[in-house]
């Protein structure tokens, strides 16, 4: 495996049980043949903070790009 | 995540308290195992912890007078089992968030030194039983290191994940408890693990009681309302541990739901789709997300899911770890604390309280803190480090470089966690305990050839699961072992063949060794520091 997916794998490890769930899936499911914007922007949500991260996933809060509301729509889809 | 959370202490902001109310609901509530000494401490310190925290800048929820929000939760009450008290301080539903980041902060105005990045392999001690430090591995790198240290303190949390149905994140593994039992430290009081009722199967995530609350009502296969026939008075409102008994002994009945019967519904939708939307918005995203289910339009699978560790490292009033040294059962482990969840001081007994496991590792981390200040006062020079520190983590390390060709880490889980789950889930029984004892056994025999495709250095999880594995092996042992031999009914831990809480030869704490599968016991500190003993007696609600 490599290593840059291997630092996105440890990077999916959260506090939250339900994101464990939802990231791992996309990045085991999605990640590889994702367009490189989406790849991108999985990697910026993985920057942000659990609760925060949930709020966006969970649609509580907006998506402030493009590319991260695609994000959104294909994590939801991949868990 | 959907559970309102909070932190318990007797301020008296909604309704009249007093910490000796808050001590009497938490003793009553740990079916009288927790140590009433400990327990008193907790309670005493409850409100000027809360207050240290505010001061800190904890955003707590605020009533309209301008004092911290306090809401109810169960098993609190005034006047000893009088009504229902309003002690639980929150910050929104995120109180424990807000917590995590405002001592997050203060360690960053203290210029506290993070090592993100790392893993902690095994503590090491000296011949004279002394911790000096711990052996780590660097994610990054996979590089060993050793941290050299006059204090360790652990603050790793539980180990729910030896379960199969679990509301714990995949990072609650126990390694601190897994650290603690190969240094050769006793676990206190494993047998004891709180199920909450009604958790998504397979995911785990929580659907919180306010469900319930709103009318929603559990069924079995046959479409059948059983809570009534276990609970004729609170029916699907009843505490915790009963609702988890009854659905329990629905699926062992098998009048399970789902292909293999291992769940049943949570029926909702007859409350109307406006009012579901209105006020279960969260527990709505949360069933359509993870169980693919809308409950407006059908009930929400559930089953009952390990949530809390009641047991762990015991420890003192400092939140020092203590183990049956040469002296005593309590003698404390020079250089090592242990805090939160992985710690055992023991307030919780055989049941854990709401609103308590925040205060429990604030007010014992605080203690620590102080008496670690004076250790550190009284023991200035580090002692050297023995030669063979770093052995016992090179050889773990070592071991998970093997070629190819056995059996893989995950599915080795999976199977303990299988084991777990059917025979030292919510109901125990003597025969279903010894074979899960020998299941395991071959589990761990297994692990033995046991290989990781990955042989990689960066950021190498596969590494990580299989050294958890090694963690989380063992507290599954430690659990087993501990159910089989205590012959009664107590708290969390139900035994078909022993129904009855036995005090005359049970009001007392197991400890487990590794070495063995050696169990000791110690005593319940029945008597307070400065008031009266809450003696025993029948646990009614």
């Amino acid at each position: 495996m490599s290593d840059a997916l291997n630092r996105l794998r440890w990077r999916c490890q959260r506090g939250m049980l339900e994101l464990d769930h939802i990231l791992r899936g996309f990045l085991d499911t999605a990640y590889p043949d994702a367009a490189p914007a989406t790849q991108r922007a999985f990697e910026a949500l993985l920057a942000m903070a659990d609760a925060d991260m949930l709020d966006l996933i969970m649609g509580r809060t907006e998506a402030r790009s493009a590319e991260m509301a695609d994000l959104l729509i294909l994590l939801r889809r991949h868990e | 995540m959907s559970a309102q959370g909070g932190i318990t202490a007797a301020l008296g902001n909604v309704s009249e308290d007093d910490w000796h109310w808050h001590m009497y609901d938490t003793v009553k509530g740990s079916d009288y195992l927790g140590d009433q000494d400990a327990i008193e401490f907790m309670c005493r310190n409850a409100p000027s912890a809360v207050y240290e925290l505010e001061h800190m800048g904890l955003p707590f929820s605020r009533l309209d007078n301008g004092k911290i929000y306090q809401r109810p939760f169960g098993g609190q009450s005034q006047n000893f089992g009088g009504e229902q008290a309003v002690r639980t301080c929150a910050a929104a539903d995120r109180t424990g968030h807000a917590l995590l980041h405002t001592l997050y902060q203060r360690n960053i105005a203290a210029r506290t030194q993070f090592f993100d990045e790392f893993y902690a392999l095994d503590l090491i001690r000296d011949q004279d039983g002394y911790v000096l430090g711990v052996s780590a591995m660097e994610i990054e790198t996979g590089r060993p290191w050793l941290f050299e240290s006059r204090v360790t303190l652990l603050a790793t949390g539980g180990g729910a994940r030896i379960f199969r149905h679990s509301t714990n994140a995949h990072i609650n593994s126990g390694d601190g408890l897994g650290m603690a039992l190969r240094a050769g430290l006793p676990l206190e009081d494993m047998e004891f693990w709180q199920f909450h009722p009604t958790g998504i199967p397979e995911i785990g995530s929580l659907i919180t009681e306010g469900v319930r609350g709103e009318g929603g009502y559990l069924l079995n296969k046959d479409n059948e309302r059983f809570m009534p026939r276990y609970a004729p008075h609170a029916q699907d409102l009843a505490s915790r541990d009963v609702v988890s008994r009854a659905i329990a002994q629905e699926i062992l009945a098998g009048r399970g739901c789902g292909p293999h019967g291992d769940f049943v519904y949570l029926k909702v939708d007859h409350i109307g789709a406006d009012t579901i939307k209105e006020r279960l918005p969260g527990i709505r995203e949360l069933s359509m997300q993870f169980a693919g289910v809308d409950p407006c339009e059908a009930p929400i699978p559930v089953t009952p899911t390990a949530h809390y560790m009641m047991g762990g490292i015991p420890t003192n009033l400092h939140g020092q770890v203590v183990a049956p040294e040469r002296y005593g059962p309590e003698e404390g482990v020079p250089g090592l604390y242990a805090v939160g969840e992985c710690a055992c001081v023991s307030v919780h007994g055989a049941n854990r309280l709401g609103g308590n496991s925040l205060l429990d590792l604030v007010v014992f981390g605080r203690a620590a803190g102080n008496h670690a200040i004076e250790y550190l006062r009284d023991n200035p020079i580090p002692r050297k480090l023995p030669a063979d520190a770093s052995d016992l983590a090179a050889g773990r390390l070592a071991r998970w470089d093997r070629p190819t060709g056995g059996e893989r880490v995950p599915a080795l889980r999976a199977e303990m966690q299988r084991i777990l789950q059917e025979h030292c889930g919510v109901y125990r029984r003597e025969d279903l305990l010894k074979a899960g004892i020998e299941k395991l056994n071959g589990v761990e025999a297994r692990l033995a050839d046991a290989v990781i495709d990955d042989h990689s250095q960066v950021f190498n999880t596969a590494r990580l699961e299989a050294l958890e594995l090694e963690n989380l092996l063992p507290i599954a042992r430690a659990t087993l072992v501990s159910a089989l031999a205590r012959t009664e009914s107590r708290g969390a831990h139900s035994r078909e063949d022993y129904p009855d809480r036995d005090d005359d030869h049970w009001l007392r704490h197991t400890l487990y060794s590794l070495a063995n599968d050696q169990l000791d016991y110690k005593p319940v500190r029945l008597k307070p520091l400065t008031v009266e003993t809450f003696q025993p007696k029948a646990r009614t609600y």
